[in-house]
């Protein structure tokens, strides 16, 4: 009864968005065309650099494994982007008043966050998946790869990325402004994640930032997947993103219960 | 013409002030830091200065790190200006005052000519701030040439004015700012070729970056900055004809949409 009880509003969350925020044919540009646009860019951003061998990109990057490397970077990072959107609408739920009839019901608001969370990514994430494993098969080869690994841990990155965006839709409870999200995650996200430059080589105090962000992990582990790479590191980076995970759904309800408690007293909704 | 242009440059000025002051302009500013760092971090941390010689055959120098850093401040500035002045007709409309500008009398090219000064502040306190990060990173001009860097300010001023205008037409067409823009940006920054070579694309889509003035405009500019290149009035003229075919294009099908826009809702 207990999952009967979580599942509905979930679904109900999830129609809820599908319904407010299908926009027709516009949805095609900012699902496929302005990620793989990106991609294409920053592909060609890299052709000045020297490869082969005995060049120093060659150090970190296979010769040859550039276009894997950035295809895998920006999957993970689009993953995660699709739910950190999520976030960034929360505000909408406020000017447009739903939020105060979804807390006056009685259903589980985690149910609430989480089904918009997940909707998000659906809505976000189809289309550049699908081109991304079709690039995957041409650029990369398929022998190499350990399929049993990389599927699991691809999985277990839609998973985090859900509970990613959850926390972050908790966090804009506290505030009317979520545009700044938009800001903290969009290119810092990018830079320090090592969607375009592996963490490997950065400076400590890079490195030391790179830590703080899911996508970090997330792509650690694809990529060791992918060029059958799956050592000390690799298990250290799949404990850390599954410990992670744990500590945000927790924090998720703690910020959750936090907010509910704080409207209670002030009997409003208007937080800030 | 002049009254208008003035008077608009006067009040968006006043209204930006009071009404929207940061949001877009510390996004730009963050876009573009951002460009700077991951050039110096693919370059300095990735690749340790380790370029092609191609790249020094295709472009006369072999400074990426300059090259790279003009490529991405000239960037943001262009999205900023062709964002400040494509969205002023639909954010009149939005504000509910676009009907009251149609009405009046008031010079049409005045009031986008207005608009462009105006946010020119805007925009070059943007590129001085990620400028200040760009010379930080190892941003260096040994040798230019003043007057063609002049001549090729004024041209990519006026490309990304021109692109501006035609883009904000699309957007009062459409009602829509976010996927029009945002479409046009990811374009131009894979095809006028500000992060590196157009040299590096396959042929159609370089044809296809042909299409905006910017790339020409870009090119000229980016080349008088770095290698002292001297802009001729040759060079220039493609560019121009281009401009005045937007100017030309935006001015005309601008009217049509306005005029359409009362009866249709």
């Amino acid at each position: 009864m207990k999952l009967r009880g979580y599942l509905i509003p979930l679904r109900a969350e999830m129609l809820k968005q599908h319904r407010s925020r299908t926009r027709g044919k516009a949805v095609f540009f900012s699902m496929l065309l302005w990620p793989a646009i990106a991609f294409l860019t920053s592909y060609y951003a890299m052709q000045p650099y020297r490869t082969g061998e005995g060049s120093a990109l060659s150090r970190v990057i296979p010769p040859g494994g550039v276009p894997l490397f950035l295809l895998s970077g920006y999957l993970v990072f689009q993953l995660f982007w699709t739910t950190v959107q999520s976030a960034w609408l929360f505000e909408q739920e406020r000017k447009q008043g739903t939020l105060e009839i979804i807390f006056m019901t009685s259903s589980s608001k985690m149910a609430f966050l989480f089904g918009r969370s997940l909707y998000s990514l659906f809505n976000g994430i189809w289309m550049f998946a699908a081109f991304s494993f079709l690039t995957f098969w041409f650029v990369a080869d398929p022998g190499q790869v350990e399929w049993s690994v990389l599927l699991p841990v691809i999985a277990l990155i839609v998973c985090s990325s859900v509970i990613w965006g959850a926390m972050l839709s908790a966090i804009s409870l506290f505030s009317r402004d979520s545009g700044m999200l938009y800001y903290i995650f969009q290119a810092p996200m990018e830079l320090f994640g090592g969607v375009r430059i592996p963490p490997s080589v950065f400076p400590l105090w890079a490195k030391g930032l790179s830590l703080l962000f899911p996508v970090t992990y997330s792509l650690n582990l694809v990529r060791g997947a992918l060029y059958g790479n799956t050592g000390g590191a690799w298990i250290w980076s799949l404990v850390v993103l599954i410990a992670a995970d744990a500590a945000f759904v927790w924090l998720t309800g703690y910020l959750l219960a936090l907010a509910e408690r704080h409207a209670r007293a002030k009997g409003n909704w208007s937080l800030f | 013409m002049w009254h208008t242009a003035l008077a608009t440059m006067v009040r968006n000025q006043r209204s930006n002030l009071r009404a929207y002051p940061w949001t877009f302009t510390l996004g730009h500013i963050i876009d573009g830091t951002y460009l700077v760092l991951v050039t110096y971090f693919s370059y300095v941390y990735l690749i340790q200065g380790d370029i092609q010689s191609r790249f020094a055959a295709y472009t006369g120098t072999s400074d990426y790190m300059t090259y790279v850093i003009i490529g991405g401040a000239l960037n943001l500035f262009s999205v900023s200006m062709m964002m400040n002045v494509s969205r002023a007709l639909i954010t009149e409309w939005r504000e509910g005052t676009l009907e009251a500008l149609l009405l009046s009398p008031s010079s049409r090219f005045g009031y986008f000519a207005g608009t462009a000064v105006q946010q020119l502040f805007r925009s070059l306190f943007e590129l001085g701030v990620v400028l200040i990060f760009g010379i930080a990173a190892g941003l260096r001009l040994p040798d230019f040439d003043p007057w063609s860097v002049l001549i090729g300010v004024f041209a990519y001023l006026l490309s990304c004015f021109t692109m501006g205008l035609l883009l904000g037409c699309v957007m009062l067409y459409s009602r829509d700012t976010y996927f029009v823009q945002n479409t046009l940006f990811v374009l131009t920054a894979l095809l006028c070729g500000f992060q590196f070579p157009r040299e590096y694309l396959p042929e159609a889509l370089r044809i296809a970056g042909e299409v905006f003035p910017l790339t020409d405009a870009l090119e000229l500019l980016r080349g008088s900055l770095m290698t002292g290149g001297v802009i001729r009035l040759s060079d220039l003229v493609p560019i121009l004809l281009m401009c005045a075919v937007y100017i030309a294009l935006a001015l005309w099908s601008g009217r049509r949409i306005e005029r359409s826009m009362f009866e249709r809702y």
